[in-house]
C-alpha cells in the first residue's frame, strides 16, 4: 500500500464521516479497486456500529463522577496515612529490637530473675503435693518466648488470626 | 476534569465507547461494567490539556485495556484478547443475523481495527497506541481486514460490483 493510497483513503474516510465529498474523490473511488473496498468497509462497519446500538439507556454520569470522587478521597487518605503508619511500625519494632539487646546484654540478671520466679512456684507448687515441671530456663528459649509474646502484641493481624 | 464537562464529554462518547465494547465484550452487562470501569479509570487519570479528540482515543485505549484486564484475570483463552489474532468465530446476539454472522467471521483484532478506523475515525498512529501495536503493521493489518471483509461481503453478493 504506497502513500498516495494511504491519502486517498485518509480522504475517503473523511468524507464518509462527514459526507463531505469532492468530485475529484468521487471520481477516483470510482476507478480505484482499494478505495472501493475501502468505501465498502466503512459503509458495512457503519451498519455493524448501529446494530450494536439499540438503546439509549446509558449509566448515569453523575453516580461515575460520585464513585471516582469517593475513591479518589480513600486514596488520598491512605496517601496521608501511610507516614504515620510507617512511623508506628518504625517505633514498635525499634523498641522491641531494644528490649531484645537489653536482655541479652543483661541476661545474668533476667536469669537470676527467672530462676528465683521458677523456684517459689516450684516450692509453692510442692506445698501443694503437685509435681512441677519447671526445671531451669536457657536464654535462647526465652528469648524465643519473648519474641513469640512480642510478636502476638505488636501485630494486630497475626492477632486477629489466632483470635486473641 | 470538572463535573459538568465530564458529563458532557461523557454523553458525546458513551453510546458510541458502549457499541465498541460491545461488540469486544459480547455481553451487554459486562460491556456496561466495562464501560463504568472506562470512565472511573479515565477520571482517576486526571488528565489536563488533552483535547476532545485526544480525550475520546485516551479513553478508548483505557477502555481496551479494561477489557483485556478483565479477560486475563478471568485466565481466558488467548483468543478472546484483542491483540491476539484467529480467535474463532462467534454470533453476536445484539447483531442482526447476517451482518453479525458476516463481522464474526473477522477475528476480533481485525474486527477491532475496523471498527477504530471506520466507525470511531481513529487515525493510524492513535489506533497503534491503543492495541499495542506498531504502527507499519496497523496500516498492513487494516489493508488485510478490509480485504478479508470485501471477499466476505463479495461471496455474499454485496460487493462493490453488486452494490453498483
Amino acid at each position: 500500500m504506497n502513500q498516495e493510497s494511504y491519502q486517498h483513503e485518509n480522504s475517503l474516510m473523511h468524507a464518509m464521516r462527514t459526507g463531505q465529498w469532492t468530485k475529484e474523490l468521487r471520481a477516483h473511488v470510482s476507478e480505484c479497486s482499494r478505495c472501493k473496498e475501502t468505501e465498502m468497509a466503512s459503509r458495512f462497519m457503519n451498519s455493524v456500529a448501529q446494530s450494536f446500538n439499540r438503546d439509549n439507556a446509558f449509566p448515569d454520569p453523575g453516580r461515575i463522577w460520585l464513585k471516582s470522587r469517593v475513591v479518589n478521597q480513600d486514596q488520598l487518605e491512605e496517601r496521608a496515612m501511610s507516614p504515620i503508619i510507617l512511623a508506628q511500625a518504625a517505633v514498635k519494632y525499634g523498641l522491641s529490637a531494644m528490649l531484645l539487646f537489653l536482655i541479652v546484654q543483661a541476661w545474668s540478671v533476667v536469669e537470676a530473675a527467672i530462676h528465683r520466679g521458677l523456684n517459689w512456684i516450684q516450692t509453692a507448687l510442692l506445698a501443694s503435693s503437685m509435681e512441677g515441671p519447671l526445671g531451669y530456663i536457657t536464654m535462647p528459649a526465652f528469648a524465643l518466648m519473648l519474641l513469640v509474646l512480642l510478636s502476638l502484641f505488636l501485630q494486630p493481624r497475626l492477632r486477629q488470626l489466632i483470635g486473641i | 476534569l470538572e463535573e459538568t464537562a465530564f458529563r458532557s464529554f461523557y454523553y458525546r462518547t458513551v453510546a458510541a465507547l458502549r457499541s465498541y465494547l460491545r461488540m469486544l465484550a459480547r455481553d451487554c452487562s459486562l460491556a456496561d461494567d466495562f464501560l463504568q470501569e472506562s470512565y472511573l479509570r479515565f477520571l482517576k487519570a486526571g488528565i489536563a490539556n488533552l483535547n476532545e479528540f485526544q480525550m475520546k482515543s485516551y479513553l478508548y485505549k483505557i477502555a481496551i485495556s479494561v477489557a483485556n484486564d478483565h479477560w486475563r484475570s478471568k485466565k481466558r483463552d488467548c483468543r478472546s484478547h484483542i491483540n491476539c489474532a484467529g480467535n474463532e468465530p462467534s454470533i453476536n446476539p445484539n447483531t442482526s443475523h447476517e451482518i453479525g454472522e458476516l463481522f464474526d467471521k473477522l477475528d476480533l483484532r481485525q474486527q477491532s481495527l475496523l471498527w477504530l478506523a471506520h466507525v470511531e475515525g481513529f487515525r493510524h498512529d492513535e489506533i497503534t497506541k491503543m492495541l499495542g501495536l506498531k504502527k507499519q503493521s496497523v496500516r498492513v493489518l487494516l489493508f488485510r481486514a478490509r480485504q478479508e471483509l470485501a471477499l466476505l461481503l463479495k461471496q455474499e453478493g454485496l460487493g462493490p460490483r453488486e452494490q453498483r
